[in-house]
């Protein structure tokens, strides 16, 4: 479990410090995110390798599933502290919103390169993923269920507040972070239960 | 026979032969069939209670 806290903790971090790098780092932040994503998946990879030869690698649900926190979080990360920097009157058409835009495109677009590395090549997935699947959704439904309630009681009753202030674009990329966050916790959930699964093996063997 | 194999065999992952040895995962009624065929057993060959639960006690 600790493993996965600081998998999703590192990477929101690492997504996070990037944001501060638009328009003052020589090289874009989003070329850094890509790269760090594919060399880690590089890394992950020959890992994972070492563990097949051993009988004790991840089925390909489970890759996935580590694949999209770290790299959801990472780009949720860049997310969340860009709104923050830009601020509630964000203009969609401005400088930095463009370069943060464009970082943050370029970091999806690392994620699904970085997905084509670690991708298991003989995906099989069977009876009890789905059972881990449907758990890890339903987590995540309720976390964007729960994001949904709480920003509509905040956007509802925030008159006199900085909710005022928020602009048509702000309030779009709040929604599109609650889809991101409740992705997150959907990972986490599903990778829980893996996590459980290993301990016991460890017990039993 | 290998975990791998009798994963493939009966089409499920490797991983979950492994939860089911460890007795931590309790198969759905088609795939306890599919493992006995592959087997060439009966279901209650290959799965069965080495404590059935108090609850279930006539």
């Amino acid at each position: 479990m600790l493993r996965i806290a600081m998998v999703g903790l590192i990477s929101l971090l690492v997504g996070a410090g990037l944001a501060t790098g638009t328009g003052v780092w020589p090289v874009r932040p989003g070329l850094i995110g890509l790269s760090a994503m594919l060399v880690s998946g590089l890394v992950v990879k020959r890992h994972w390798q070492r563990l097949r030869a051993v009988g004790a690698d991840p089925g390909s649900p489970e890759r996935a599933l580590w694949h999209g926190l770290a790299t959801t979080a990472l780009v949720g990360g860049h997310l969340f502290a860009s709104l923050w920097v830009i601020g509630p009157a964000m203009r969609l058409h401005s400088p930095l919103v463009h370069d943060t835009a464009i970082d943050n495109w370029t970091m999806v677009l690392g994620a699904l390169l970085s997905y084509g590395l670690t991708r298991d090549r003989e995906p099989r997935r069977d009876e009890r993923d789905r059972l881990f699947a449907a758990r890890g959704q339903r987590a995540g439904y309720i976390a964007l269920i729960g994001q949904a309630v709480g920003l509509s009681l905040v956007l509802g009753y925030g008159a006199g507040t900085v909710v005022e202030r928020l602009s048509q674009s702000m309030v779009s990329h709040l929604l599109i972070s609650t889809l991101i966050l409740a992705a997150v916790v959907q990972y986490a959930a599903q990778l829980r239960l893996y996590a459980i699964d290993h301990r016991h093996e460890l017990t039993v063997s | 026979m290998t975990q791998d194999a009798l994963a493939r065999a009966a089409g499920i992952t490797r991983q979950t032969i492994v939860a089911l040895e460890g007795g931590h995962y309790a198969p759905s009624l088609e795939l306890a069939m599919r493992l006995a065929l592959v087997f060439n057993r009966r279901v209650d060959d290959v799965f069965f209670w080495r404590e059935p639960p108090a609850a279930c006690n006539a």
